[in-house]
């Protein structure tokens, strides 16, 4: 199977905590993958993990087939890959989105911007120093930058949180398109409905450790995720 | 694709005039510390407090600057942009050395 990123057998403690044990990742092109679970069990560690943020205790990384025993954002996004934190913003508050994405083009290549703005509804701003967007503007103008990027791998840590559902639907068609463009996206989030909109495969995180689940109907039927996180079985 | 030694426009201007002016904020904390620090005894004349060590004051001012790229989300900004801290080392030094190099020129001229 053609594999953009692996994370394997991965395992982190935080103090006595052990967070993750033997969590097990694979992205693969064109695939939304959802990581589903209850607070606190390392969905967003594993991502930083994974994007090089934090060092694993143990484990493995690999990206586009390629080993990173030390892996680091900054490498990894040179070879493709794309982050966007849910804890930590991504814009510079005193630059503008077009500054933003000059630096960007300047780096990667253009891209198609008006395309880009269009789909995120961020023509009118896009002026503005990002301080003074609002919260939904600042998340679509951190995707704007994703989706120029045109990575091969995007992971967005919970990209739907504390926006409305009409800026969660619109998040959600850029990941979607993304993805149609070949990007493997993982993405994680509480915003259930957005996130079964969304994703096309699903991960479910208990204890540290990772299981599949499979495809969106699969979601909707597992007993664990309805049971221990939707409360509803 | 352009993979260059240095950040992409803005961030090195940007980062340039922002190093210069930390380095003046840095400059004159450490100065008015050592102008209190003398308060009772006699003031030190001007040209001793000007020539406040280098190896304090440019090491301050990188960490100053590093905190200060963080506070603003670059440092995860730029690393997405494929730059990591070796390329932007050389950035955040050249501000604060360059001008502490002119300075202890100049005074001791």
């Amino acid at each position: 199977m053609n594999e953009l990123l692996v994370g394997d057998s991965i395992g982190k403690r935080f103090g006595e905590r052990q967070v993750l044990s033997s969590a097990y990742l694979r992205v693969q092109p064109g695939v939304v993958t959802a990581l589903l679970g209850r607070n606190g069990t390392g969905k967003s560690t594993l991502l930083k993990i994974l994007a090089g943020l934090l060092p694993a205790d143990y484990g493995l990384v690999f990206f586009r087939g390629r080993r990173y025993p030390r892996p680091r954002l900054h490498r990894l996004a040179a070879d493709g890959l794309f982050y966007l934190p849910v804890d930590r913003g991504l814009l510079s508050p005193d630059l503008s989105l077009v500054q933003h994405l000059d630096a960007l083009e300047r780096r990667f290549g253009a891209g198609d911007r008006p395309a880009v703005l269009r789909l995120l509804e961020l023509e009118a701003v896009r002026h503005a120093r990002t301080r003074a967007l609002s919260g939904g503007e600042q998340r679509r103008a951190a995707l704007a930058l994703a989706l120029l990027r045109r990575p091969l791998c995007l992971l967005a840590d919970e990209p739907f949180h504390g926006i409305t559902p009409k800026d969660q639907e619109v998040v959600g068609r850029a990941l979607r398109a993304l993805a149609a463009q070949g990007c493997g996206v993982v993405l994680t989030g509480h915003e259930i409905g957005s996130v079964l909109a969304t994703a096309d495969d699903f991960v479910w995180m208990h204890d540290g450790s990772t299981q599949q689940i499979g495809t969106r109907a699969d979601a909707e039927r597992h007993w664990r995720l309805r049971r221990e996180y939707l409360g509803t079985a | 694709m352009k993979l260059s030694f240095l950040p992409p426009q803005p961030f090195v201007s940007v980062l340039l005039r922002r190093g210069a002016l930390l380095w003046l904020g840095v400059r004159a904390l450490m100065t008015l510390v050592a102008l209190l620090g003398s308060l009772h005894a006699e003031p030190p004349p001007l040209r001793e407090l000007l020539l406040l060590p280098p190896l304090a004051v440019v090491p301050v001012t990188l960490g100053v600057e590093w905190l200060d790229l963080r506070r603003r989300n670059e440092d995860l900004l730029l690393a997405n942009l494929g730059v990591g801290p070796a390329r932007l080392l050389p950035l955040l030094l050249l501000p604060p050395l360059l001008l502490e190099a002119a300075v202890t020129a100049l005074v001791r001229w």
